[in-house]
């Protein structure tokens, strides 16, 4: 039961994440999306030996994290959450390859240890430029620009429902499992057959739920698709602005990922 | 002499439910004029929820007619007929299904085809005539109840409908959100419909009552002469409505 | 079976995104020309209501263990191959964005390992067959833990795959194939269990809203065909280890495999693209993998950290929101 209050927290921490955001993010959301894509695709193809490199692609989070009004603690710290996920695969890799790296005075360090926190890195890297993307931006105005740029309109429609009615659900379940929880059942699991029952009721109350809720959008007009709504004011500056934050991110990024470095630290080696 | 067209007129409305044998409505017959205020009283289980299902054409009677501003209510005027008939559901979780206020609040005109511009100053006039202009970029979780209650009238007086139908806008408020809806519901000019266990709201609101039982129209008048009906007032307050 | 960018490449990532978004594409279509009413609302409810189920665990009596769902056999049940596939998709990219589970250029491949292998294939090609018309409850069970099963099996071979192909573990293809199948099994069965236990009550109480017949694929495919199917792709997860080295550069090794030698100079547009990007990544034979280089950069991070975390503490201050929610 402490999954549902975690997710119905993290939830409620989203909206307001963007909320408060939304005072100070100047890019856009539509840059804010394509600069996370790039950044996503060049960090991705970083080879697992470069480690150094890695730890340089922290930049694009730690600066829009905290210029984007979140936060890089806190962004930092729900990538965490990732660790232990990757960890269990990548752990085979320093028992595997033994072949040596670097050496830090007389201790020998493994390319099966280098990658396997390149593969921590990564993954947490990952993470954090998804969750500063729409902490800063929030899930209403990414779907409206996914839209926009012409995903289609099934999918989209499905996003803002399914979004729209997480809450819902996770609070139903949780009056649910907690009434069972009350005469003992439920500490980190339900019985199967209780857990059917309970998922069943859910199961029907949802279909009363949708067929009520497809009445409301029947009066108001709908007819099988959902209309194009763009705000009047939309979140965020938008135009040369954008470009050319998108612009520039996208070079220092193509730079990152390309430029030999390295010659810095070797005088302080 | 030119007939004035009622807003709603049902004529012998019948209907039962699929897998029911009894008839939620059996022969149900009234007419509502421009810009009266009704109030549809009864016991749970007489049948109001259903006749305002067909007053938008959500359901369509088994035999009779029901006529909405000199149209009947058939598949091809459904269009039609929910442009001139707003409905305020009882739940407004189940109405306000997008992830922002403003989206939801301009989901009708958006559908009506209305331009931008137009479908701008909708949302506006609304939201300000339900006073929550501040809630525009919120998303319906984050409201409270009774914030919930305004945008969703917020959401259907943005199509500008000819006939307001609200089923138990009062239910389940506290006192303050109760008065400043029914002050906001006072100002609204349109005809309107309001099924309401509510009888103080009725009757401050409503200038005629409609009492149903078992699927039928037991009594139909003024408001104030139909509540101290003793014969209604026992319907009514056989289930601790108290007049 | 959450797939995390830590374990995927850019190569790999844009395949699997290709496929599911041409999937969603075919979906979007089926479901808009889908003559059910309320079909859109109902989707979309009931893949939140599918996000929610994950959320709760349940065990197997007799057994110590517990686990979830994913859902994907249970939605089709209900929903048709194809809204439930749109619904699946939609839960994994909001797991994805809000939850931070599973990465957003992994996508693609969460997409295709879990909604399309239960959704698209299990479900039609193996659960409905089983079902036919008016099955018994013990039927309705042995079709949800059959296919739930498959589903959860082909979803594992492929993560193997999809990691191998990315290079980035330095596990043999046959070891990780044989973890990940081993481990999914079981799953595989607890899932299908849970589903039969739904699918088992809501039978009970409102039969009509199981999937009828001929509203979804309908025509009997043969058990000769199911068992055909699964005997092909253990074949090519065993033709793959077989043929696995312990090469940690999977791409090249893959890529060496089709083009018969790495030499070759063209060997289709795919093979070059991919030659080019490797090359250009290898340009640098020696990359600084000293200690102090990267202590260094990491130094550099946190002093960038702490300098933009300064910026912005006035804005910060001026609009600060409490962490803990506020009930109204």
């Amino acid at each position: 039961m402490g999954k549902i209050d975690k997710a119905l927290d993290t939830l409620h921490a989203m909206e307001r994440g963007s909320e408060s955001a939304a005072l100070s993010y100047a890019a856009g959301t539509r840059a804010g999306m394509a600069v996370t894509l790039v950044y996503l695709c060049l960090l991705l193809s970083v080879p697992l030996q470069d480690l150094q490199r890695l730890v340089w692609f922290a930049v694009y989070p730690v600066v829009w994290a905290s210029l984007g009004g979140v936060g890089y603690g806190r962004v930092m710290r729900r990538s965490l959450v990732v660790l232990p996920l990757i960890a269990f695969v990548g752990i085979f890799n320093p028992i595997v390859d033994t072949s040596p790296a670097f050496s830090v005075g007389s201790v020998v360090v493994s390319r099966g240890w280098v990658s396997f926190m390149s593969i921590l890195i990564r993954g947490m890297l990952s993470v954090q430029a998804v969750v500063t993307l729409m902490s800063v931006c929030g899930f209403a105005d990414v779907c409206r620009e996914l839209r926009a740029v012409h995903v289609p309109s099934s999918l989209t429609m499905q996003l803002q429902l399914v979004y729209r009615y997480i809450g819902v659900m996770l609070e139903e379940l949780q009056t649910m499992a907690r009434a069972r929880a009350a005469r003992g059942y439920g500490r980190r699991s339900f019985p199967l057959r209780m857990w059917g029952t309970m998922t069943g009721q859910l199961f029907l109350r949802s279909v009363d739920r949708a067929e009520r809720i497809h009445r409301a959008m029947l009066a108001r007009g709908f007819d099988g698709s959902m209309p194009r709504y763009t705000p009047s004011e939309r979140h965020g500056a938008h135009g040369v602005g954008s470009v050319v934050w998108a612009v520039a991110w996208t070079g220092v990024l193509v730079w990152l990922r390309f430029a030999h470095i390295g010659s810095i630290f070797n005088i302080v080696r | 002499m030119t007939e004035i067209i009622p807003d709603m007129e049902f004529r012998q409305v019948r209907y039962s439910y699929e897998g029911s044998r009894e008839e939620a409505l059996r022969g149900v017959d009234f007419k509502i004029g421009h810009g009266e205020k009704v109030a549809l009283l009864g016991p749970n289980g007489a049948g109001k929820s259903t006749l305002l299902l067909h007053t938008d054409g959500l359901l369509l009677p088994a035999s009779g007619e029901v006529v909405v501003c000199g149209m009947p209510v058939e598949r091809k005027t459904l269009a039609d007929v929910r442009r001139r008939v707003g409905m305020v559901f009882q739940n407004p979780d189940d109405q306000l299904f997008m992830p922002t206020v403003e989206e939801d609040v301009a989901f009708g005109p958006l559908n009506m085809g209305l331009d931008a511009g137009e479908v701008e100053m909708r949302i506006s006039a609304a939201m300000r005539a339900v006073g929550a202009e501040g809630l525009r970029k919120r998303s319906p979780m984050q409201l409270s109840g009774g914030q919930k209650r305004a945008v969703a009238l917020a959401a259907v007086l943005a199509m500008r409908p000819q006939i307001l139908v609200l089923d138990e806008p009062t239910a389940n408020l506290d006192g303050r959100t109760r008065r400043s809806l029914m002050s906001v519901l006072g100002r609204i000019d349109s005809t309107c419909i309001i099924a309401t266990h509510d009888l103080a709201m009725a009757r401050a609101l409503c200038t005629r009552a409609i009492v149903m039982d078992e699927g039928r129209v037991v009594a139909d008048g003024s408001c104030a002469e139909v509540i101290a009906d003793p014969v209604v007032a026992d319907l009514l307050g056989a289930v601790g409505i108290k007049c | 079976m959450h797939m995390s960018d830590g374990l995927i490449s850019t190569p790999v990532a844009a395949v699997a995104a290709v496929a599911a978004a041409a999937l969603i594409g075919v979906a979007g279509f089926k479901v808009k020309k889908s003559t059910r009413p309320g079909i859109v609302p109902l989707t979309g409810v009931l893949g939140a209501f599918v996000f929610a189920a994950q959320m709760v665990n349940f065990s197997i009596p007799g057994t110590g263990s517990s686990g979830h769902i994913i859902g994907g056999v249970l939605l089709a049940a209900f929903l048709g191959p194809w809204a439930a596939f749109l619904a699946l998709s939609s839960v994994l990219i909001i797991q994805c964005l809000l939850f931070a589970d599973g990465g957003l250029l992994a996508l693609g491949c969460n997409i295709v390992n879990m909604a399309a292998m239960s959704c698209l294939v299990a479900y039609p090609l193996v659960f409905r067959p089983l079902i036919g018309r008016g099955a018994s409850t013990m039927r309705l069970m042995c079709a949800s833990v059959l296919a739930c099963t498959v589903a959860l099996e082909l979803g594992a071979c492929l993560v193997a795959v999809e990691t191998k192909l990315s290079g980035v573990t330095a596990l043999s293809t046959g070891s990780f194939l044989l973890l990940m199948t081993g481990i999914h099994l079981l799953i595989g069965i607890g899932e299908g269990l849970a589903t039969g236990a739904v699918l088992g009550f809501v039978r009970k109480v409102k039969p009509s809203l199981l999937e009828p017949e001929d509203r979804g694929v309908s025509r009997r495919v043969p058990l000769g065909a199911v068992v055909a199917f699964a005997l092909a792709a253990a074949a090519i997860g065993g033709g793959l280890s077989m043929a696995a080295s312990s090469d940690p550069d999977g791409l090249e090794w893959s890529v060496e495999k089709v083009a018969g030698s790495s030499d070759i100079p063209s060997a289709g547009v795919v093979a070059d693209a991919a030659r080019r990007i490797q090359s250009g990544t290898a340009a640098m034979p020696d990359y600084d993998n000293t200690f102090s280089g990267i202590i260094g950069a990491a130094l550099v991070m946190l002093t960038l950290w702490g300098f933009c975390a300064l910026l912005t503490r006035r804005r910060a201050v001026a609009a600060h929101v409490p962490d803990e929610h506020v009930k109204e």
